[in-house]
């Protein structure tokens, strides 16, 4: 019996390493955010215990009394460093932020904000656009929202009457949400917990996705527009939610998104280039959605930071122009001249393998899979054959990112039957048979073929793009 | 940086680790530094087995290694700098857990460790049987997790088990012995996990 108990503890606990990576089963982390972690350690090693002290009196208001120590720990350094630059710059301390001057951090910046609408104040000052975003301090909106684009690859987007603090953690960031709502925009390829955010009624932890959260009392409604999170209430199991899906922590009834809130949402994160306008599915009872022409890319970055592509230059100095802005890895400035070859000199060659370009582009160097497949399927909407291989295999990769498993295995299936000697087709052929071992086998997939099984060409509208 | 600093991070050396602790207990920013970029992957590892993928594994590398380098003049170098590394994450661990299971007590809640997080593209059966033994090894007591962790996912013996947990060896065995039990019923009761113990022909 001893030696079954013995075994079976053996396997078990080979299956559960087995999966993980160095760091367990924790997220591995990329090198940068791995010796920003400890930086921030060794700061809040220097942390006297006075100060941390003094900040969990600080950080314990009535809903989150449980706040951990950790947090406490972060936001000690975070604030020191925050009140160096509060009184160098302004000359004047929140009585509140006195207490842990005397420490002396460095400043803990996690990113900036980017657009300000009506009044935001980041620790109890007016903010505007390019103010740095300090882990801890306070962010309240009133009368219009705030956008803060972090270091971790991630955009935060405050909407109206909200009061949250990001705060730095050693895999990334946490948002923690004492009113209002927040969406997020997550870098797809982000993987592991490096972004989370913390609300009275438990955590949403990101998985490479586009959400939102909102708060109230001691419950929060949380709805995913891509990707994954998982909600982790503080007290009961973890779930998790897919893109399309409204969840909610701390009460059994789900707070559905109304068709109003939706559309705001929708022009409002549009505006700020977060996401395109098609992205939100509006309930069938509300206003239609917007014309197929008003499905035009927003810049990934705020296009007013960049200078101006001169419209009317000649093709041969555009494309010599990417070349050199390739050269210079600005991936923005590339991907803004290919749309600009791609609108000025459409029905040429140049603008159709432009789209296959831009496509690239777009998922390996800006990490929009989205915009990629569309840029892709717009290629092969064409008919050209020239670069399709390169197109159907950034569409499979593309769909991979965004989880689609059902377009994507359709994408790997026209690639091998029109393709099959090609590079790719060997990797293509273990894709598939991953996807067809999985238990999803096909059965899940909207129109219920078996895995493998799909007709080649299949209509464009069934291939999860739109 | 001293010489017995660079021979310290360079490593190799039988007393590079004491002379890195030293060096960082004496305040020297590039050996702190280089002391937590050697034992930063092995706390989060332990931390994990311990606590899950989730934030609260994160906070508790978090908290080791602050104490770790807040404490680095208390390694003896008696064992091995990540042995001690060891010793102050379970600790730590151990704190932390009891304080939270008195609060869970207190508000009638079980605590689960979230599933972990594996890559895309391992395949869903082997993804799902992994998540569901990490929640089943979650659900031991933290006494017997510990003695699990220590010896079964990082191959301590017994006696250093012991040691580390800073009980008697008969003490040790019982919680492993326990947690063996443990774990085999938790693991049985679940249909697909039996199933899967079933295939591995153990």
């Amino acid at each position: 019996m001893k030696d079954l108990d013995e075994r079976l503890t053996r396997r078990v606990a080979a299956e559960i390493s087995s999966g993980g990576t160095r760091a367990g089963l924790l997220g591995e982390l990329d090198e940068r955010s791995r010796q920003k972690a400890i930086d921030c350690i060794v700061d809040l090693a220097s942390t006297r215990d006075s100060d941390v002290e003094e900040t969990v009196q600080i950080r314990r208001t009535p809903g989150f009394s449980k706040t951990r120590a950790f947090t406490a720990l972060a936001a000690a350094a975070a604030i020191a460093a925050l009140i160096v630059v509060v009184v160098g710059r302004l000359g004047k301390v929140e009585p509140e932020q006195k207490s842990s001057v005397s420490s002396g951090h460095v400043l803990d910046i996690l990113g900036t904000i980017e657009r300000v609408g009506g009044s935001v104040t980041l620790a109890n000052r007016e903010v505007n656009e390019s103010t740095p975003l300090v882990s801890g301090a306070l962010i309240r909106t009133s009368g219009g929202a705030a956008s803060a684009l972090l270091d971790v690859g991630a955009r935060i987007l405050f909407q109206e009457e909200s009061l949250a603090h990001v705060d730095k953690t050693v895999g990334g960031v946490r948002v923690v949400l004492d009113s209002g709502a927040v969406w997020l925009v997550v870098d797809p390829k982000k993987r592991g917990r490096e972004i989370s955010v913390r609300t009275k009624a438990g955590d949403v932890v990101v998985k490479g996705t586009v959400f939102r959260v909102f708060t109230e009392a001691d419950r929060a409604a949380v709805y995913v527009l891509r990707g994954e999170v998982e909600l982790i209430p503080h007290s009961g199991t973890t779930t998790r939610l897919q893109a399309g899906r409204t969840g909610s922590l701390g009460s059994e009834k789900s707070a559905e998104m109304t068709a109003s809130q939706m559309r705001e949402d929708r022009d409002l994160l549009a505006s700020l280039s977060l996401i395109l306008t098609s992205e939100i599915p509006l309930p069938e009872d509300s206003e239609p959605a917007l014309p197929e022409t008003a499905r035009v890319e927003a810049p990934v970055r705020n296009s007013s930071k960049s200078p101006n592509i001169s419209n009317g230059m000649p093709l041969g100095s555009l494309l010599a122009e990417i070349r050199n802005r390739r050269a210079s890895r600005d991936w923005v400035k590339v991907s803004e001249l290919y749309e600009t070859v791609i609108r000025e000199y459409r029905e040429t060659e140049a603008a159709t393998a432009a789209l296959v370009s831009l496509g690239q582009v777009r998922l390996e160097k800006l990490n929009d899979p989205y915009t990629a497949v569309r840029r892709f399927d717009e290629y092969l909407a064409t008919g050209s054959n020239a670069l399709k291989p390169e197109a159907l295999q950034g569409k499979a990769d593309a769909l991979h990112v965004l989880g689609d498993s059902c377009a994507e295995r359709r994408v790997l299936v026209e690639y091998i039957a029109e393709f099959p000697s090609a590079l790719f087709a060997k990797q293509a052929r273990q894709r598939l048979d991953r996807l067809n071992q999985s238990d999803l086998g096909g059965k899940a997939c909207p129109d219920s073929r078996a895995a493998g099984t799909y007709l080649l060409g299949t209509p464009k509208s069934s291939t999860g793009t739109e | 940086m001293t010489k017995s600093t660079i021979a310290a991070i360079s490593g190799g050396e039988p007393y590079s680790a004491l002379g890195l602790t030293r060096a960082a207990a004496n305040g020297d920013p590039s050996a702190r530094k280089a002391l937590i970029d050697r034992l930063f992957d092995r706390v989060r590892k332990t931390a994990s087995y311990l606590a899950g993928s989730g934030a609260d594994a994160e906070d508790i590398a978090q908290m080791s290694l602050v104490r770790i380098l807040k404490s680095a003049g208390g390694f003896k170098g008696e064992s091995s700098l990540e042995h001690w590394a060891d010793r102050v994450t379970v600790h730590t661990a151990a704190k932390e857990f009891e304080k939270r299971e008195r609060r869970a007590r207190l508000l009638d809640a079980q605590w689960i460790l979230p599933p972990p997080t594996f890559g895309v593209d391992e395949d869903t059966e082997t993804r799902r049987i992994r998540e569901k033994l990490t929640i089943a090894f979650g659900k031991l007591p933290m006494q017997n997790r510990e003695a699990m962790v220590l010896h079964y996912f990082h191959g301590y013996d017994i006696s250093e088990v012991a040691e580390i947990m800073q009980v008697s060896v008969n003490t040790a065995r019982g919680r492993l012995r326990y947690g063996r039990k443990q774990l085999k019923r938790i693991v049985i009761a679940d249909p697909l996990l039996k199933k899967w113990v079933e295939e591995q022909s153990i």
